[in-house]
């Protein structure tokens, strides 16, 4: 059931005043309104991930982790060892593995010789991001960006670099805390750190005009709705919506979601 | 959508279109009768675990000669090996079908010859073009779930030379020591390969073969190269068989591939130009003698090149202003075979030196006549050829040197030293590597001479340099013959002792005698020869 929403100021505010609103003021309301749909057939989710297509917005789906790119081209670049299935228990995000990916190299050599490193990491790894981890020296997130090479984030990597800390250090870095993948008549599937979805009467505000932003800034907490949620496995959930903002019609895949941390 | 690579057919195709002009000169029959054995056998060579060290990816193959008229109706198969029999070049160009068409996965090229086609009798050879187009392709050495047992698991590639004569006649690269072990997909879409590794796998022993004497001489019977893996590969053999590939990549070796393919060519392209293609099959043919039949029976040349060393005062003024005109002989093929003849012009130079009273002349000349005989192998190691080459000959060597200066440098005192009709006797080491366009040479040589007359004396001289000798110029006709011309160049170093029987001047302050003089030139020049 979706409930339209006049007081678009009320409810969606700064983030922080969010947790406060969302944890006393509203909370009634939101769960008496999704006990309905909680019960009356939410998309099963293992269906709705199956038939998942490309989802559209600017969020990262697919990682690989570099310690280098290649100096020039045709070489092979200095992957990041990083335990694929650890990593991607605890989001929604998916990671190359490195093994298939310098081997997919050598195999394809010939195709991207002469292409530019950057270019040649995601034509060959099909990665939207490339994450740039050295040693010594700051991180950086690249991608495509109207067919450029951008360098979206560059700063201080993670404290340790393990699958939770890297996967800790994203969620901070690009400042959401989940993303819609899909929409469906009342319900969104939604993709998140597990350990966020794993705690039972989650909610989630949907920022208003997110779909085309990779990180949030510190301030954007304006909300065009309210979700629920309603299933999850690891880090895809589906979440009924609850309330939209005022004029809002849908929340659309791509926006960003900040999550109750309590 | 992706195309999951397990092992598949192949078809061998003749580009005929793009060959006429051999077909022409050999006659359709014969050469045909060439292709359909040089095609049964490359595909047999690229059959699951047929290839050097277990390469092979084609379970089936069918031969085409471009005509269309066998398989014109057949679906076009997914592979495709298209070889261009060419005026200029030989051309295997290994192909895969996708989206666009037929696309080339990896090719190479070899310099052309009217026996290509022949050169697939030889097993060996073919198993150098097979390993050359299957090191480069992304599928390796099938591995099915029946090839892995034991604990840890083990599976065993093929030894190279299994099945081939003891007397191997071409190099081959070493076994792979680590494999990656993968599953294969081609996409279409993004028209690239993609791999899902599985796990890897590492060389723990060489099983060297076991020899039989047969007809045609004793051959290799067995032997493999066994690799130890995991677990984790035996678990995913139950869902289809993997493939198994040098960690390093495919076409890591091109390089040395080529170049081992290149030297493998050169030495049939000797036999099978001398007729004697089937006896270099057997291993009667040592074809790094006949190697240089490229170049010729023989060949002559003259060259000619300038003092290149920065020599210091009088003597190593005069020195510079020299330069050396060499006739060169060389019998390289038939009866006479081995020996060589060399003619050293050092042209008379002189040059007018300051000198304490007045200005001295001094003046430099030589001639060398040498007759060699030239005792060569084959070391299967680095060099096509090492020589040995005793020489005989007569030294004449006539100079005005100067011999003392004084603290200006000004000369003050020259002397004449004079060696008539020296008799000389020499040793030559030469180091040679050929190719189908070149002959590089690195060589030492050791040369004394000494004079009947008893007021002369003798000569030392100790020379290091490298000659090259370039093929595909013009060809020229002469006394009815037809020549290759070729292009020279070299470079020698030669440190020169003359021992004299007599005192030719003191040294000054000192009552030291001189009776000798001591001087290093290098000369660098061009030339040209004609070779038959």
């Amino acid at each position: 059931m979706r409930m339209s929403l006049s007081l678009a100021g009320y409810l969606f505010a700064t983030a922080s005043i969010f947790s406060t609103r969302l944890s006393t003021a509203m909370a009634d309301a939101v769960i008496a309104a999704k006990d309905p749909v909680a019960t009356n057939g939410a998309p099963a989710l293992a269906e709705w991930v199956g038939s998942l297509k490309e989802p559209t917005g600017e969020f990262p789906r697919r990682l690989v982790f570099l310690r280098a790119l290649a100096e020039k081209a045709g070489d092979l670049p200095d992957f990041l060892p990083l335990n694929r299935s650890a990593f991607e228990r605890l989001s929604y995000l998916r990671m190359v593995d490195s093994k298939d990916a310098a081997w997919d190299f050598k195999l394809n050599k010939n195709k991207f010789s002469q292409a530019d490193p950057f270019e040649a990491v995601v034509g060959i790894t099909r990665a939207d991001t490339v994450v740039v981890a050295p040693k010594k020296g700051p991180w950086r997130l690249l991608r495509r960006v109207k067919g450029q090479k951008t360098v979206v984030f560059e700063g201080d990597g993670p404290g340790v670099v393990t699958p939770e800390g890297i996967t800790d250090w994203l969620f901070a870095v690009l400042n959401w805390d989940g993303v819609v993948l899909a929409q469906r008549p009342d319900y969104l599937l939604v993709g998140a750190k597990s350990s966020l979805l794993k705690r039972s009467e989650i909610q989630a505000l949907a920022v208003t005009d997110s779909k085309g932003k990779f990180i949030l800034a510190a301030g954007e907490r304006t909300g065009s709705g309210l979700i629920s949620l309603s299933e999850t496995r690891e880090g895809i959930g589906v979440f009924d919506v609850v309330i939209l903002g005022k004029g809002v019609k849908n929340i659309a895949p791509g926006s960003k979601l900040i999550m109750e941390k309590k | 959508m992706a195309e999951v690579i397990e092992a598949g057919s192949i078809r061998i195709q003749l580009d005929v279109k793009n060959s006429q002009s051999l077909t022409r000169v050999k006659g359709r029959t014969a050469y045909f009768r060439h292709w359909e054995v040089a095609c049964a056998k490359l595909g047999k060579a690229m059959g699951p675990k047929a290839g050097p060290y277990g390469l092979g990816a084609f379970t089936t193959y069918s031969c085409d000669h471009g005509a269309g008229m066998p398989y014109a109706k057949s679906l076009p198969p997914k592979w495709l090996l298209n070889i261009v029999d060419g005026k200029e070049e030989a051309r295997f160009s290994l192909k895969h079908l996708d989206n666009s068409g037929y696309s080339v996965v990896t090719e190479f090229v070899m310099p052309a010859s009217t026996h290509t086609l022949e050169f697939f009798a030889d097993d060996e050879f073919t198993d150098m073009i097979a390993y050359a187009l299957l090191d480069a392709s992304p599928m390796g050495m099938l591995v099915t779930k029946a090839d892995v047992g034991g604990s840890p698991p083990q599976f065993t590639g093929r030894f190279w030379r299994a099945g081939k004569s003891k007397s191997f006649k071409y190099d081959v690269p070493e076994p792979p020591v680590h494999l990656s072990i993968y599953r294969l997909r081609w996409d279409d879409q993004e028209m690239q390969w993609h791999s899902e590794s599985i796990g890897d796998a590492r060389q723990i022993k060489v099983n060297q073969p076991k020899e039989q004497k047969q007809r045609q001489g004793t051959v290799l019977i067995g032997g493999g190269v066994v690799y130890e893996t995991s677990e984790k590969v035996v678990r995913a053999l139950a869902f289809g068989s993997l493939w198994a590939k040098t960690a390093a990549g495919p076409d890591h070796s091109r390089e040395e591939t080529t170049k081992s393919l290149r030297r493998a060519q050169i030495k049939i392209a000797a036999a099978a130009q001398s007729g004697e293609l089937d006896d270099f099959l057997a291993g009667r043919f040592d074809a790094i003698l006949k190697i240089l039949s490229g170049y010729g029976s023989g060949y002559a040349g003259i060259r000619y090149g300038r003092e290149a060393l920065l020599g210091e005062g009088g003597l190593g003024r005069l020195l510079r202003k020299t330069s050396v005109v060499q006739g060169v002989l060389q019998i390289r093929n038939g009866p006479t075979q081995g020996l060589r003849y060399s003619y050293d012009v050092v042209p008379r130079t002189t040059l007018i030196l300051p000198g304490i009273v007045s200005p001295v002349e001094a003046s430099i000349e030589s001639s060398r006549h040498t007759l060699g005989y030239s005792y060569e192998f084959d070391p299967h190691l680095l060099v096509d050829k090492i020589t040995v080459e005793p020489k005989v000959g007569a030294w004449t060597f006539k100079g005005v040197l100067p011999i003392t200066n004084d603290e200006h440098g000004l000369v003050a005192d020259t002397a004449n030293f004079a060696l008539n009709s020296a008799l000389s006797l020499g040793l030559e080491v030469g180091l040679e590597e050929l190719s189908d366009w070149y002959l590089m040479r690195q060589w030492y040589r050791v040369n004394t001479g000494f004079s009947l007359h008893k007021s002369s004396g003798r000569v030392v001289s100790n020379q290091f340099g490298i000659d090259a000798f370039f093929t595909g110029g013009p060809r020229i006709s002469l006394f009815g013959l037809s020549m290759k011309s070729a292009i020279m160049a070299f470079y020698f170093c030669d440190a020169v002792d003359i021992f004299l029987n007599r005192q030719v001047g003191t040294v000054a302050g000192d009552d030291a005698k001189i009776t000798a003089v001591g001087f290093t030139v290098g000369y660098a020049g061009i030339g040209a020869a004609l070779s038959w």
